[in-house]
């Protein structure tokens, strides 16, 4: 089999992972016509913690039918990833009947969202996720070599001439996460902390209100006689007499002003000549 | 008055939701930002659900944030699924359902309020000068309004599991209001257990069993006791005005403290049982509560901590943390102090609170206080920019999506536009939950004018 992963979906919020098998159709003159038969397929997947997987979301099809996952997963084991810590992986024994031409297997994803100081320099161009390894146990292969001179040998050309299963890496998969916007942390400590305290002083102001501001603004709003014309013909009945209230406090102010301006005279003069000396 | 076509309101408001969960599987509101959130969401739910069913943690995988319970009750009907429709069919409606619950104790908590107002309006004999102005069936309007709101609906059709966290708030308080501890308690420690920022309404719900329903300010009753004494010397008149400022009663908290004990050790029992070999307790505190204060997720949401934390640097972090969660500490020792008289108001804006400053918001939280606020429709009738937050909260709704649309599937727009479209919703909610605390007190200031004169 020919086997390709690849990416479904648009935009930078969520996805998916397929894996799909082709069919070589070499299964003809390995087993005949035989009914009964089926491969075993491994398959194993490392995905990185920032690539969310749903992996109760497995679906497989097989011709391009919907098939029950207990149907064709023997064994499965997953690690899921854990944030910042732990990729997932993903290891699953599959029975592929051999009469089929193609196989597809599909895992729901969400993109995770980064802090900025976790994306690499070059963050538009997306990142990297390792290509899975499909194993075929029940085939074995080997590779031979011309013999030439019987000088060289090689450790490694010598390993590959030995009996192995048949291993078959699929593409390495690229995904664009979608990025912050890395000029802004000051901007957005700054916005939302203005938030908070409008939040916070607004409400304090709220509840902080004292009883006699608010007595003295009715008393305005009812001179104006244009709000709460209930509480105009009940304040009619009592009359309220301004003048002898409005002289002491006048008196008052002045006061305080005037000793306001000395002291302020006062400690001018001190510093000039405590500066002079 | 009652609203005479309430019935047929809430059986039209029930109808659009069935008809949206049937034939709705096309919207794809389950992965919405502002419906659906680490928290709440029912993909991940699902999730958990199909590690323990693999004899993992649920917890695992940095994907169930939720409550161990909810994974019992609604990850078997994440299984299935139905030929035709989307994935979470049975979750949508058993949602449906819990939202009509919902509204139907908001109603009566709504009469409860209402029979409190007229009889101490009865007790101040201000009965006919209030009535000339707006009196109206709050518990009718609340509950229509929970039913009919667009993020109520948009909540409950996306399979988000806020509607359930907003029928235990709306249990706390109704048992609260009709003194049924044991209720109280359930809704309490369920709603906690679920989210946990319900937790600071224990303070409205004491307040509630002792003091009981809503009621102006007791210095409102003294005056109208001492002038009473004044025009009439005779002991009975004195006797029975001092009657209706009302003491704390002490024993209902009792069992409501008793019953929340109680409670706490049968969920938590629940839950190791449910994590039993696969897992622990410890390991859900950490994830659940410890998820929920640190912040970890950046996916974006209709709040404003996400970039926020996304953006700030890693060396204060854990001062932002702090000071974020206490925020919302800081303000309920002032706003009790001020509205004590006032309980079910007192936990309308605590509720509030929670819906602007929690670390994943939704629109579910929203839709539970916007229900609570109709409540008071009769106390806050003189509300300010009324007009402004009502197109504010419209505006907010349809750019979310429009900005969220141009940042991610677009890419013509960046993070900053939908953080500009948070900074909005939180600065409208502000404005709604101050201008409702100025309503109230000057509602309570209005009485008392009245009182004097």
């Amino acid at each position: 089999y020919h086997a390709n992963r690849f990416l479904m979906g648009s935009g930078n919020e969520r996805g998916s992972i397929a894996l799909s098998f082709r069919s070589t159709n070499l299964h003809k003159q390995l087993f005949g016509s035989s009914n009964d038969c089926s491969i075993k397929a491994v398959v194993f997947q490392v995905v990185p913690w920032y690539v969310k997987v749903y992996y109760h979301s497995l679906q497989i099809f097989i011709d391009g039918n919907s098939k029950a996952i207990s149907e064709v997963v023997e064994k499965i084991h997953v690690t899921p990833s854990e944030d910042k810590h732990l990729p997932g992986t993903l290891e699953m024994l599959l029975r592929l009947p051999c009469s089929m031409e193609s196989a597809t297997l599909s895992l729901d994803f969400d993109k995770g969202f980064l802090h900025i100081d976790e994306y690499p320099p070059d963050a538009n161009q997306g990142f990297d996720i390792p290509s899975a390894l499909v194993t075929f146990p029940e085939f074995n292969s080997s590779r031979s070599y011309p013999e030439g001179d019987t000088l060289f040998v090689s450790p490694l050309l010598q390993t590959f001439k030995e009996d192995g299963v048949v291993k078959s890496y699929t593409e390495v998969l690229l995904v664009p996460l979608t990025t912050p916007d890395f000029s802004m942390p000051y901007n957005v400590i700054t916005f939302t902390c203005t938030v908070l305290a409008l939040y916070f002083g607004s409400l304090l102001n709220a509840l902080r209100r004292r009883i006699g501001e608010e007595e003295r603004e009715l008393k305005k709003a009812a001179a104006k006689r244009g709000l709460i014309p209930l509480l105009i013909a009940k304040l009619r009945g009592k009359k309220v007499d301004p003048p002898p209230q409005g002289s002491s406090p006048t008196s008052l102010l002045s006061t305080k002003l005037l000793l306001k301006v000395v002291f302020v005279a006062v400690v001018a003069v001190s510093l000039h000549y405590l500066s002079n000396s | 008055m009652a609203i005479r076509n309430f019935w047929s309101m809430a059986a039209a408001a029930v109808g659009f939701r069935l008809v949206l969960v049937l034939f709705g599987g096309d919207l794809h509101l389950a992965s919405r930002p502002e419906v659906s959130t680490p928290l709440t969401s029912i993909r991940r739910l699902a999730e958990g659900y199909w590690l323990k069913q693999a004899s993992m943690s649920p917890y695992s995988g940095s994907m169930y944030h939720g409550s161990p319970l909810l994974l019992l009750v609604l990850g078997p009907l994440t299984n299935k699924r139905s030929v035709g429709h989307h994935d979470h069919i049975y979750c949508s409606l058993i949602f449906v359902a819990v939202d009509f619950i919902a509204a139907m104790l908001i109603r009566a908590t709504g009469r409860r309020l209402q029979i409190a107002r007229n009889r101490n309006l009865k007790s101040l004999e201000l009965t006919e000068a209030v009535s000339n102005s707006v009196n109206v069936s709050a518990g009718d309007i609340a509950s229509l309004i929970y039913l009919w709101n667009p993020w109520a609906i948009v909540t409950c059709v996306g399979s988000c599991t806020s509607p359930i966290e907003n029928l235990m708030v709306v249990i706390m308080i109704y048992g609260a209001c009709s003194r049924l501890a044991p209720l109280a308690a359930f809704g309490y420690v369920m709603a906690t257990h679920l989210s946990l920022y319900p937790a600071i309404l224990i303070v409205p719900i004491i307040l509630l069993l002792g003091y009981g329903p809503d009621a102006p300010p007791t210095k409102v009753f003294r005056i109208k006791s001492s002038s009473a004494s004044k025009t009439d010397v005779s002991d009975n008149d004195k006797s029975s005005s001092s009657r209706d400022v009302q003491q704390f009663l002490w024993k209902p908290v009792f069992h409501f403290i008793l019953w929340m004990l109680f409670w706490t050790f049968y969920v938590l029992l629940l839950s190791s049982i449910v994590l039993n070999k696969v897992g622990g307790l410890q390991e859900m505190f950490e994830k659940t509560y410890g998820f929920i204060l640190t912040v970890k997720d950046l996916s974006p949401n209709i709040g404003v901590l996400w970039y926020f934390f996304a953006e700030v640097f890693d060396f204060f972090r854990s001062f932002f943390l702090i000071v974020f969660n206490m925020n919302i500490v800081f303000m309920v020792l002032p706003l009790a102090i001020r509205l004590k008289h006032r309980p079910c108001f007192l936990a309308f804006i605590y509720t509030a609170i929670v819906a602007i400053l929690k670390s994943y918001p939704s629109v579910g939280d929203s839709a539970l206080y916007l229900g609570l606020l109709g409540l008071f429709a009769n106390e806050l009738a003189e509300m300010q920019f009324t007009f402004f937050l009502f197109f504010g909260y419209i505006g907010v709704s349809l750019l979310s999506p429009v900005m969220h649309n141009l940042w991610i599937w677009r890419g013509t727009g960046n993070a900053n536009f939908y953080f500009a479209t948070g900074l909005a919703y939180t600065c409208l909610q502000t404005v709604l939950v101050v201008e409702s605390v100025s309503s109230m007190i000057k509602h309570d200031r209005k009485l008392r004018l009245l009182v004097t004169a």
